[in-house]
């Protein structure tokens, strides 16, 4: 199982990666509780969806396969709605 | 382009999902004069022929999605590689069309990810390499024929990142390349941008001791810096000193701020056997114990660039941190101790693009030493007159015209002190501004007892009726101070004269760097209507300086 301290590290350099190219006013503030789903976030459709992909990318290096983009569109809810819960619904896909 | 306000449009045109490009150039293009603009994904030659206006299009396809042939090139059906190129000229001719109204970057095309034929990929008619190179050298000759379009290196964007490409990102968004290679080309584009608007930077001043080479001279003497030979240091510090003779080639000028005697120093430049860099290829010197940020202004102002044109480079970070403190114009990199970096940290700059190379940029370090020499004469003679008379001055003027057109863009956009207006304006701008008959552009060249100056300046006027304009007089400041600038005002007057004009006006638009103008235009002997307004009586006409030969040539 990878840790949540590697997913974590994962998700926020994606992040950092990401928030090069977004507005100052658009951008992913790098805590647990900041929203990357739904209306308190700052992310629109595309930049969520290539945050997802990166974050994915980055984890298939780790030798962890999840299609984090095909669960969240598949699901009626989505499995996660700030930066700390995707951490940790990662650490348990990866399990 | 045809927005001639200070709004500038950036348009973005792609046959794949370009928001990252634009997010990241929106994010180094923070001047409010830039408006980015993407047209609707997939359409790109709808887009370069629409009707809305833009000053720049970025133009990056995939070879298989705009030339329809490559595709089956792809699947690796039989094509003939001749249909293709018609393709490829088809695109050209769109992007040329195109860049009557405005310049344009296009990306050079990248292969996609496919095996193609695998070790025949390269062989002449049949491989997807092979075919690739084609196009791309097609898609080059071809759009050369516009001095306002600029195909771009892909590659270099891709260098260095482990994973350019991404099929997933593809998939999922239509992105092709992971962010690094986004990120790349918007800070080349970033720099290509300020290389239109003259903000390149045009001077790198050096330190010596391990900059230029390894150890310190003061203490080794010359026979002990490490530099060239049998050594992986001294190879390291020689393939640097060649990087900076390729940027000199290309109109980048050098010079030094050491801490060092200077006798003992200019000994290591003159005689070191594998020294690349000789005392020719330096437009200045400050080789000396002082300040360097003092001694660095002191050298910009010696060869007439601002502080914004420079680049400090030094091995010691207090240097830098100094220079950086005092001069925050000057762009002062971090450098790495290890001289095995060194070429790859000056490439990593990319901050000295050009986008003409003319035959002045060729010889600009001559140019300043030919400066130098006059200067020293100055101050051997006994007046102004004397050295006047002795640099024994040709001035030619001929209409601007295909054959100088690159050079007088060049000026129109990188001058700055003398510069009536400081309106920067394209090939196609200045090509338009002609159009008129009304208007008159002359091109001029100055030659004296110390060599060919080449084309320095530029004026335009435009006769209205009776009365006429002095539009440009934009004049390197290499010539300054020696009638060269009262010489352009005769043929002004002289011109507008010949065309029926009885009063020629002047106005003076000040910029933050224009001052010098203002000082040429009172000190001319002109009628000062107000402090901004010159007038002079073409009937009377203007004399042309004493000390100066006048060569006006016709078309």
């Amino acid at each position: 199982m990878t840790s949540k301290e590697e997913i974590t590290d994962i998700i926020y350099r994606c992040a950092e990666e990401l928030n090069r190219q977004l507005p100052n006013e658009g951008k992913l503030i790098l805590e647990e509780s900041s929203a990357v789903v739904g209306e308190n976030s700052p992310l629109d459709s595309l930049g969520l969806v290539m945050l997802m992909v990166s974050i994915e990318e980055h984890i298939t290096r780790l030798g962890v396969s999840i299609s984090i983009l095909d669960i969240f569109t598949g699901s009626d809810k989505p499995p996660f709605l700030t930066l700390g819960e995707m951490s940790e619904w990662l650490v348990d896909q990866s399990g | 382009m045809t927005n001639m306000t200070d709004e500038k449009i950036i348009a973005l045109i792609s046959d794949f999902n370009i928001a990252p490009l634009s997010g990241f150039l929106k994010n180094k293009l923070t001047h409010p004069e830039f408006i980015l603009e993407t047209e609707p994904y997939g359409q790109v030659y709808q887009s370069l022929v629409r009707s809305t206006e833009s000053w720049l299009d970025i133009v990056w396809t995939s070879p298989e999605r705009v030339l329809p042939g490559f595709q089956k090139a792809c699947q690796l059906e039989e094509v003939a590689h001749e249909d293709i190129l018609a393709d490829v000229d088809y695109f050209a001719q769109s992007l040329i069309s195109a860049s009557e109204k405005r310049y344009i970057f296009v990306a050079a095309w990248h292969l996609p990810a496919n095996m193609g034929y695998g070790m025949l990929d390269w062989k002449n008619g049949l491989g997807l390499s092979n075919l690739l190179a084609k196009c791309n050298i097609r898609l080059a000759e071809k759009v050369s024929e516009s001095n306002n379009i600029f195909m771009l290196s892909t590659n270099i964007w891709m260098e260095g990142l482990k994973n350019p490409l991404s099929s997933k990102m593809w998939y999922a968004a239509k992105i092709p390349y992971n962010s690094g290679v986004f990120e790349n080309a918007a800070r080349h584009i970033g720099q290509y941008i300020d290389a239109i608007k003259g903000k390149s930077r045009r001077l790198i001043v050096l330190d010596l001791d391990n900059t230029l080479w390894g150890g310190v001279v003061g203490e080794n003497g010359w026979q002990g810096v490490r530099l060239g030979g049998h050594d992986h240091v001294g190879e390291g510090f020689r393939d640097f000193q060649l990087a900076l003779k390729s940027l000199s080639n290309r109109g980048v000028q050098l010079a030094i701020s050491s801490k060092n005697d200077e006798a003992v120093a200019m000994q290591a430049i003159d005689n070191h056997p594998e020294m690349i860099l000789k005392r020719e290829d330096f437009v200045g010197w400050r080789i000396n114990w002082n300040d360097k940020a003092g001694n660095i202004a002191d050298l910009a102002d010696e060869i007439n660039l601002g502080l914004e044109s420079l680049v400090f480079i030094d091995d010691n970070p207090a240097e830098r941190s100094r220079v950086s403190d005092a001069l925050p114009d000057v762009l002062v990199p971090d450098w790495p101790e290890d001289p095995s970096m060194f070429v790859e940290t000056l490439n990593s700059l990319c901050c000295f693009e050009n986008t003409t190379i003319t035959k002045e940029d060729r010889v600009r370090t001559s140019l300043y030493i030919s400066e130098r020499n006059r200067k020293d004469i100055k101050y051997s003679v006994k007046n102004n007159d004397d050295w006047l008379r002795r640099l024994n001055t040709r001035v030619t003027a001929r209409p601007v015209n295909s054959n100088n057109i690159s050079r007088v863009t060049q000026l129109f956009n990188k001058t700055n002190q003398l510069n009536l207006s400081t309106r920067r304006l394209s090939e196609k701008e200045i090509i338009t501004w002609l159009a008129n008959k009304a208007r008159y552009m002359m091109a001029i060249s100055v030659t004296d007892q110390f060599g060919d100056m080449g084309l320095v300046g530029v004026i335009g006027v435009e006769a209205l009726g009776r009365k006429g304009r002095l539009v440009d007089f934009v004049l390197s400041c290499r010539v300054m101070g020696r009638q060269v600038e009262e010489t352009l005002l005769h043929l002004a007057v002289s011109e507008l004269a010949s065309r029926g004009v009885d009063i020629m006006e002047i106005v003076y638009e000040a910029t933050e760097r224009n001052g010098p103008t203002l000082q040429v235009l009172k000190n001319a002997s002109l009628e000062e209507v107000n402090p901004r307004v010159f007038r002079v009586n073409c009937e009377i006409g203007y004399e042309k300086p004493e000390f100066v030969e006048l060569n006006v040539l016709g078309e």
